[in-house]
């Protein structure tokens, strides 16, 4: 049983990294022009073009063109930066480590924040506590991100000299970033954890736990959370995906030298094959952690096992 | 006859909708924040509307002998700039009240496109099934593995920066949770048996879509709307932000905040009031959402 379904969400998800790689594969190619001369440094001579366009096979039918860029991929060629002159799959895993460290300390600290925030505003529902707490939620999800890291910025930097504007290395360095990237998924986090706790406190199990006169933190913790954590962990995987468009801005604003950076910069350059790898990294993240979430339920919870 | 079908094709639903919608709609009303929402949104579309009344000054008038002027309460009392000027001089209200329009412009029409687009994709899957669904659905999936931001930073960058692209690539973007909304409302609907009953008497099936699945979807739909018009317009700002965006003759939120970011130190008001105008208006909206989901969550409101 488990295994056939393993095998299907497997499958899934090579599908779904195939369907990226066709979508990255055909950005480049409905710019109007030349894709070889896009491809190449501006300063790339006619013979450099003929050549790149021979190797890449700009000639050869569309379908063609795409075995031989997946055929790349597969091993691990991600073709070459137009400014830099290095390989991309080089450049991303060098830029790859600090924006986990980001999106991880950003993804730490929300579960620390929002999930007991969220619980206690489930047991104390429609208490003062509850109300500002909702308040301040929509509040966190409605502060954009940037204004946030400048605001920020402008306080603790400019003003107090307590943390540095930018840069990596240090942990001053993570703090104001790591905030800034945090608030947007905690407040979704904490209000998914209440509305979570709300629906299982209410279920028969925890009522009968109650009854056998177990003490309440018993009965919210070992009874109530378990079963409220699968949906969390679910929206945590689903959230790869705002952490890293969030690490694209939290990146900009504090010359975070990560993955959203790199690919920031490699727009502005219109450095194609970059813009590229760093998509298809993005993407690659997001299905990976998507497929381990699932696969770490089909894990725990014999009702997706055996279902 | 066609009294008849009428009264079988809608079994109490049509007893029970007005009562519904009206608990609805009184739990809506005593809802403060949505209130409050509502009003910032409509302030937002005042703003945008009359921008040319209600701005003291032309936005991009350059006066470069008054750069930098701070707001009217943390400087020299300046009756011409109420909320000080920027580095070429102009009137930050002014550009504040014109920026307006691009926010509204943007969040509106791309929430609304990306609906029509979302719907079409979500009423084809449902109605349609099988290969086609799972096709949809796939397309979905693929959709959701790109951030969203970096979808249209690589989408603008391929078209060019420009307004209209801007709402292009958004349109183009967001459409899956519309589709998944309407989808799951099909699906769930499809085995009802006023639904059955309905094609027991020979209803088309697309007249069933239009007759019952919709009515039911329509409110989550445009829930969902008015978050994502809150997300897009965040979005829009961000792009701008970046300079990937509005172009820089444009005055919008996102672009006042990047110009002021060179000037953090002496002026901080250049990108901060953008700022709070953005917050202000996503606020607005989500609260407005949040009151409507949860008048018609009936498990909530209760």
């Amino acid at each position: 049983m488990s295994g056939r379904l393993l095998l299907r969400r497997l499958i899934r998800s090579v599908l779904v990294l195939l369907g990226t790689t066709i979508i990255i594969f055909a950005t480049v190619r409905v710019i109007p022009g030349d894709p070889a001369r896009l491809m190449l440094p501006a300063d790339a001579t006619a013979e450099d073009v003929e050549r790149f366009r021979e190797r890449m096979g700009f000639d050869e039918p569309v379908y063609r063109q795409y075995g031989t860029y997946l055929k790349g991929l597969l091993v691990g060629d991600l073709g070459r930066s137009m400014r830099y002159r290095r390989p991309v799959l080089e450049l991303v895993l060098e830029r790859l480590p600090a924006t986990i460290e980001l999106a991880g300390v950003a993804a730490i600290l929300a579960v620390l924040v929002a999930v007991p925030a969220g619980i206690v505003s489930a047991i104390k529902r429609d208490s003062l506590y509850d109300n500002a707490f909702m308040f301040l939620s929509v509040f966190a999800q409605s502060v954009p991100i940037f204004w946030l890291g400048i605001v920020m910025i402008l306080v603790f930097s400019v003003q107090l000299h307590w943390l540095p504007t930018s840069g990596r290395g240090t942990l001053r360095q993570l703090i104001l970033p790591g905030i800034a990237l945090a608030t947007y998924i905690s407040a979704l986090l904490a209000r998914l954890t209440r509305s979570c706790m709300l629906e299982v406190l209410m279920q028969d199990y925890v009522r009968t736990a109650r009854a056998k006169g177990l003490r309440e933190l018993s009965v919210t913790c070992r009874h109530a959370l378990k079963n409220a954590v699968v949906p969390i962990v679910t929206v945590l995987g689903l959230q790869i995906g705002t952490l890293l468009g969030g690490s694209v801005i939290v990146e900009t604003v504090f010359a975070w030298p990560g993955i959203g950076t790199l690919a920031v910069g490699a727009i502005y350059n219109r450095d194609y094959p970059l813009i590229q790898g760093t998509v298809l990294i993005a993407a690659v993240m997001f299905v990976v952690t998507n497929l381990v979430v699932d696969l770490v339920y089909l894990y725990l919870d014999p009702r997706i096992r055996y279902g | 006859m066609p009294d008849i079908r009428a009264s079988a094709v809608a079994p109490g639903a049509g007893r029970e909708s007005p009562g519904r919608l009206a608990k609805a709609s009184r739990a809506f009303r005593r809802n403060k924040a949505a209130s409050a929402g509502g009003a910032i949104l409509l302030a937002l579309v005042l703003c945008a509307l009359f921008a040319p009344l209600l701005a003291p000054c032309d936005p991009s008038e350059q006066n470069l002998y008054e750069r930098l002027k701070p707001p009217l309460w943390a400087g020299e009392a300046r009756k011409t700039y109420i909320l000080g000027s920027d580095h070429l001089g102009r009137d930050q209200l002014s550009r504040l009240i014109f920026g307006a329009r691009v926010s509204l412009l943007v969040g509106l029409s791309a929430a609304t496109l990306s609906g029509f687009l979302g719907m079409l994709f979500g009423g084809l899957a449902g109605y349609l099934g099988g290969r086609t669904d799972e096709a949809i659905m796939g397309l979905a999936d693929i959709q959701l593995a790109f951030p969203s931001i970096l979808l249209a930073l690589v989408a603008v960058a391929i078209l060019g920066p420009g307004l209209l692209n801007v709402i292009i690539v958004f349109s183009a973007t967001s459409w899956v949770p519309y589709a998944r909304t309407l989808r799951a409302s099909i699906l769930s609907v499809r085995e009802q048996p006023y639904v059955l009953a309905s094609q027991a008497l020979g209803c088309n099936r697309l007249k069933i879509l239009w007759a019952h699945v919709l009515p039911n979807a329509v409110i989550p739909l445009i829930v969902i709307a008015s978050f994502q018009m809150a997300t897009l317009i965040t979005q829009e700002a961000a792009l701008s932000f970046l300079g990937v965006g509005v172009p820089p003759s444009i005055p919008s939120w996102g672009n006042m905040m990047a110009d002021g970011r060179e000037y953090l130190q002496g002026a901080w008001w250049l990108s901060t009031l953008p700022g709070i105008a953005l917050m202000a208006v996503v606020l607005g909206i989500n609260f407005l959402g949040d009151g409507l989901r949860s008048a018609i969550d009936p498990l909530m409101r209760s």
